[in-house]
């Protein structure tokens, strides 16, 4: 298992990324800084992390989303490869069209930082399929833009065909508006393109993967990226 | 400044490169337009920051709706042709400017 962590400047959680694939999962793990133009030679995984890359200027992600690596993730995306964004992860895969929609500024105005619990809504993607469909994760979230949006009707297309891979839910699976932190549209909290091998999330699953990090639910999408790739 | 210019005309810039009111200058040498992109959010787009804007207004006792919050981009082009310049904001509103899921743009060239 070869992971590649792209570091934008302005990446902060890159470290988070490489610990829970280096240390954690023990995988062959990379930081590749955004300027080169080529992935390590066998990449199964990219992890793009979370952070404010380029401050967040203009939009969340939309820089970073021009960078020269991105040619070769996206070369490695149409391959089949997967990719894996978290929060400024997320944002940057939806400026690079790699995932549809956009994630606004939160509802509250507010950089929300808390435990929150996500329910699995596919359990059958690479990233996933060590996980049971509905099962409850608690992970942490830290944001202040992730409202995500998309029009009207292609929110119900993303629904209609199994887009929506999380959603924000209550400690028993409940979801709506109020189990909502962000204000994201239908709670989305994580989907995967047509394909299934692109997910963006805004929970840090990399953030509970250790007891000390007060807890190991986010272990599962690692798990099931590892039996994901030992069946490949 | 009198160096610059001198050398700008001479053609010789090795020494001086890098340095931004030298490169500035031989720019404005050239054909020249300004440009104003607007970059709003579309309708049914919840802008949260115009809503405590607004709120805030309200405090003061003003009467007012339906406040949106956008984005002012000002640049200048290298060309005298208005056609020109307002098809390169376009491209680079297409490419960077303007996120299409939330935002719209208005071009305008002074």
């Amino acid at each position: 298992m070869r992971v590649a962590v792209p570091v934008f400047p302005g990446s902060n959680c890159d470290h988070d990324a490489l610990h829970a694939c280096g240390v954690v999962m023990g995988w062959d793990t990379y930081p590749v800084w955004h300027q080169e133009t080529q992935l390590p030679e066998n990449t199964d995984l990219v992890f793009i992390p979370g952070g404010f890359s380029y401050g967040d200027y203009l939009r969340c992600g939309a820089i970073a989303a021009l960078s020269p690596i991105m040619g070769d993730i996206k070369r490695h995306t149409d391959n089949g490869g997967l990719v894996f964004g978290v929060c400024n992860g997320f944002q940057i895969l939806c400026e690079a069209n790699l995932l549809p929609g956009a994630l606004l500024r939160n509802e509250s105005l507010r950089f929300i930082h808390q435990q929150v619990h996500i329910r699995v809504e596919r359990a059958d993607l690479p990233f996933t399929l060590a996980m049971k469909p509905g099962q409850i994760m608690k992970v942490p979230i830290a944001h202040a833009e992730g409202n995500f949006t998309l029009d009207a009707g292609e929110l119900i297309d993303l629904e209609a065909r199994g887009g929506v891979a999380f959603r924000y839910c209550d400690a028993v699976g409940q979801t709506g508006v109020v189990q909502t932190p962000n204000g994201a549209a239908n709670g989305i909290a994580g989907i995967v393109n047509l394909r299934g091998n692109v997910l963006g999330m805004m929970p840090h699953p990399e953030r509970a993967v250790e007891s000390e990090m007060g807890g190991t639910d986010g272990l599962g999408i690692f798990q099931s990226l590892a039996s994901t790739l030992a069946k490949a | 400044m009198g160096r610059w210019i001198l050398n700008a005309i001479a053609g010789n810039h090795g020494d001086l490169e890098g340095e931004p009111p030298f490169r500035a200058k031989i720019f404005t040498m050239g054909a020249l337009m300004k440009v104003r992109v607007l970059v709003s959010l579309k309708a049914g787009i919840l802008d949260p920051q115009g809503k405590a804007v607004e709120q805030g207004l309200h405090g003061f006792d003003f009467k007012v709706d339906h406040l949106r919050i956008g984005r002012l981009i000002e640049m200048d082009l290298p060309t005298h042709n208005p056609d020109e310049a307002r098809a390169q904001a376009q491209a680079m509103c297409d490419k960077l400017l303007v996120n299409p899921v939330m935002e719209k743009a208005t071009i305008e060239v002074l």
